[in-house]
């Protein structure tokens, strides 16, 4: 899609963390965002200021679909077509598989996959029209390398990818490219159940010696969305600082 | 939206996306199987579907029991839409 052309992406969970370091970096790049999370977050009000019609947020939690549905109607309405779509909204519910509770390892699969397949799905339908799009799938290392108490988050990021894959194949022919970031462990809320001493092990193992910051990520997702990235599709890119080579 | 309107909106993306795909279209009839007479292979099907929502508004495929295997002809098609039009003004 040439840089002239209007581009309107979707960020799902953009109130904190990553999703918002994402919302604001594809801002600075000159696309129209819109981003949905169940609450709003006050650097994510702050961001929605200074962006001057640019950005655009509702309330939604991510596994109501008619909630979704809405939303994309308001996005469309506002922007016009979808062309790019970053699936990030994610939560983690950590522990040895035996102590997790069932309801818990449930509402994350349906936020981390369900939810993810079921927002790109829409979203597809008007990159289709378009003929052409984006998607970049918020992955993990923890969906390429086995650790201990994240077994359930795991496996709902493994899928992720395998959906990229796949998703890749079937669509390419609409010029529509579908990729997966998979960072390392960030300091973030979502891994915030980390010791200090895990951190200090953890960035003791990783050759480029640090954790990953949101902004080494976000500068990733920016790649994978843009025309730099044309002939990049159906690939894991892993943000690690060299942890898992 | 009337029938007429649905049959035409269904006709003309239907020719956009033959025009696309530099496939040459016999003549549009009701009975015209979507597969057999004018060639629509499944990715043009799901290229039609999007873009019917795009004007349509809906997805009866989504929104409503109707199984895109069931649909052969443009006929089935017209009155897939209609339907779910119908029953969205109710």
């Amino acid at each position: 899609m040439e840089a002239s052309k209007k581009r309107t992406v979707v960020v799902s969970g953009g109130s904190k963390g990553l999703g918002l370091g994402i919302c604001a970096k594809l801002l600075t790049e000159g696309y129209s965002v819109a981003t949905f999370s169940r609450k709003s977050s006050p650097p994510l009000e702050r961001l929605l200021g200074e962006a001057g019609g640019k950005a655009y947020w509702e309330p939604v939690d991510v596994t109501d679909t008619l909630q979704l549905s809405l939303f994309l109607q308001n996005v469309k309405q506002r922007y016009g077509l979808v062309g790019y779509l970053v699936n990030n909204a994610g939560i983690a519910a950590d522990g040895l598989l035996t102590m997790v509770k069932g309801q818990d390892i449930s509402r994350m699969l349906r936020v981390n996959l369900e939810s993810a397949i079921a927002l790109t799905q829409m979203c597809l339908k008007q990159m289709i029209v378009g003929r052409s799009g984006a998607i970049v799938n918020v992955s993990s290392i923890l969906g390429l390398r086995g650790y201990k108490g994240v077994s359930a988050y795991s496996a709902t990021k493994a899928a992720l990818d395998g959906f990229s894959r796949s998703l890749a194949k079937e669509y390419g022919s609409f010029g529509i490219r579908v990729n997966s970031v998979a960072p390392g462990f960030m300091d973030t809320e979502m891994t915030s159940d980390l010791t200090d001493k895990q951190k200090e092990r953890i960035t003791r193992q990783t050759p480029l010696g640090r954790l990953p910051a949101i902004e080494d990520v976000t500068s990733v997702v920016k790649f994978l969305l843009s025309d730099e990235a044309r002939f990049v599709s159906g690939q894991v890119i892993v943000v690690d600082g060299g942890l898992t080579a | 939206m009337d029938s007429a309107e649905v049959k035409r909106q269904v006709e003309r993306v239907i020719r956009e996306i033959a025009e696309h795909n530099h496939m040459e279209l016999p003549e549009l009839k009701d009975q015209s199987e979507l597969v057999d007479d004018l060639g629509f292979a499944s990715l043009n099907v799901a290229a039609l579907i999007a873009n019917l929502e795009d004007a349509l508004g809906v997805d009866p495929f989504q929104a409503e029991d109707v199984m895109i295997t069931d649909i052969r002809t443009i006929g089935d098609l017209c009155a897939a839409y209609g339907d779910c039009l119908a029953k969205q003004v109710r």
